[in-house]
């Protein structure tokens, strides 16, 4: 191998092993999505107003606003006992959710109730018969306010699940025909 | 395109590859954005605060820039009369692939989405992409020009797979097909891997025909002497 492809060859190795070794010697005690971004960077979004951030209450709005509106309480009352589908997003950072430290993601679950009617249950995919009750990871990026949701094996946008799911889910528990 | 210069239908193949390499090269600008992490990122997990993990990844990302942004000129007849300009693109590139973009590529496969079936895809395409620049550049050592043709088209399509990677993943999206993603994901793995060699044979088999294609990749692995690999005429037009 002649000294043209030794150089780089071996500087590529130096330089990686170098920066491999600053990013290992960087702060690892802070959690969260922004974990990965450079302290830099990490210390002008701390210079961000909190007003900027999500709070738990907006997440709380994205998330479960797009369910059918009663169904979260009529699942429990005596009235409406055949009302089947319910959503609920639990929360496992709570005590950050104050925080205007942008490194604070929200990581939550949501929580979906789903009963099926008799009558759909024949024409519904195995996979959908099957999932009365799913817990879905939830990841909320505060400062951009991009909620995802991990289905399916992946981290997807939480919408366009949404925008798949909901509507099968509304007809597999008897709420839209 | 040098590439697909005897390929019907050229400058759709040529055009394909030079959009798909833009986008790529653009799309990676969402990796460099310090305000939010990127989707990919977020889908590895806790992986991707591992110093060597995540230096790998961005070592991957520049030196693949730099391939999909060179290999084009020095796929250009024009360009490759200019030896000295030739030279120096193809020193950057044989550079870019041999010590930062395929090294890195493999340190990053094992954690690929959707597990073995897909590591084990990206694995042998990144080897395939070393083995092959290798070749090319071993060749223009011992003034092999035929064989250093012949390799550099093999490297620079498997580069490629990149390109055909997110072609065939749109192609196949589980919207249109009912399948999962992670049939979708896989099946695009092999398949853009499949492309990528099915272009370079066909290409070095209407440029630069060698006696067999098959005993001139086993020569590359040393299972058979160089010697055996005979070239045949050249047809550039």
């Amino acid at each position: 191998m002649s000294k043209f492809l030794c150089v780089p060859c071996i500087v590529s190795l130096f330089v990686f092993a170098a920066v491999a070794m600053v990013r290992g010697s960087q702060d690892h005690t802070r959690t969260g999505e922004f974990a990965s971004v450079s302290r830099q960077s990490t210390n002008r979004l701390a210079e961000l107003p909190a007003a900027e951030l999500m709070s738990v209450e907006e997440a709380n709005a994205a998330i479960l606003d797009g369910w059918p509106a009663g169904s979260r309480v009529a699942i429990f009352s005596r009235r409406l006992t055949t009302t089947n589908l319910s959503a609920e997003a639990h929360w496992y950072q709570a005590n950050d959710s104050q925080s205007t430290d942008p490194a604070t993601g929200l990581v939550g679950q949501l929580v979906v109730m789903a009963i099926p009617q008799p009558r759909e249950i024949k024409e519904a995919e195995p996979q959908t018969r099957s999932s009365q009750l799913q817990q879905l990871p939830v990841y909320v990026d505060r400062t951009s306010r991009k909620i995802l949701i991990h289905a399916d094996g992946q981290w997807q946008p939480y919408q366009d699940w949404l925008a798949i799911e909901l509507p099968k889910l509304k007809k597999l528990t008897g709420l839209e025909v | 395109m040098f590439l697909y210069s005897q390929f019907r239908f050229r400058s759709v193949w040529t055009g394909v590859s030079l959009i798909g390499s833009a986008a790529i090269l653009i799309s990676m600008s969402v990796y460099l954005d310090s305000t939010r992490t990127a989707d990919f990122l977020l889908e590895k997990g806790p992986v991707r605060e591992h110093p060597v993990w995540i230096t790998a990844f961005y070592f991957h990302l520049v030196s693949a820039a730099v391939c999909l942004a060179v290999g084009p000129l020095l796929m250009v007849m024009r360009l490759i009369r200019v030896r000295r300009l030739h030279a120096v693109l193809g020193y950057l590139y044989l550079n870019s692939v041999l010590w930062i973009a395929a090294p890195t590529g493999l340190l990053i496969s094992p954690t690929a989405k959707f597990g073995l079936l897909s590591a084990i895809g990206f694995v042998l395409t990144g080897l395939a992409w070393w083995a092959t620049s290798w070749a090319g550049y071993a060749a223009i050592r011992r003034d092999d020009v035929p064989a250093h043709v012949r390799w550099m088209i093999r490297s620079y399509s498997i580069a490629l797979s990149a390109v055909w990677f997110r072609v065939v993943h749109l192609v196949l999206s589980p919207q249109w097909w009912g399948w999962t993603e992670e049939t979708n994901y896989v099946a695009s793995v092999w398949i853009s891997s499949l492309i990528s060699l099915w272009v370079a044979e066909r290409a070095v088999k209407k440029i630069y025909p060698t006696s067999s294609s098959w005993t001139e990749w086993l020569s590359v692995l040393g299972l058979v002497p160089r010697t055996s690999v005979s070239n045949l005429s050249w047809k550039e037009n």
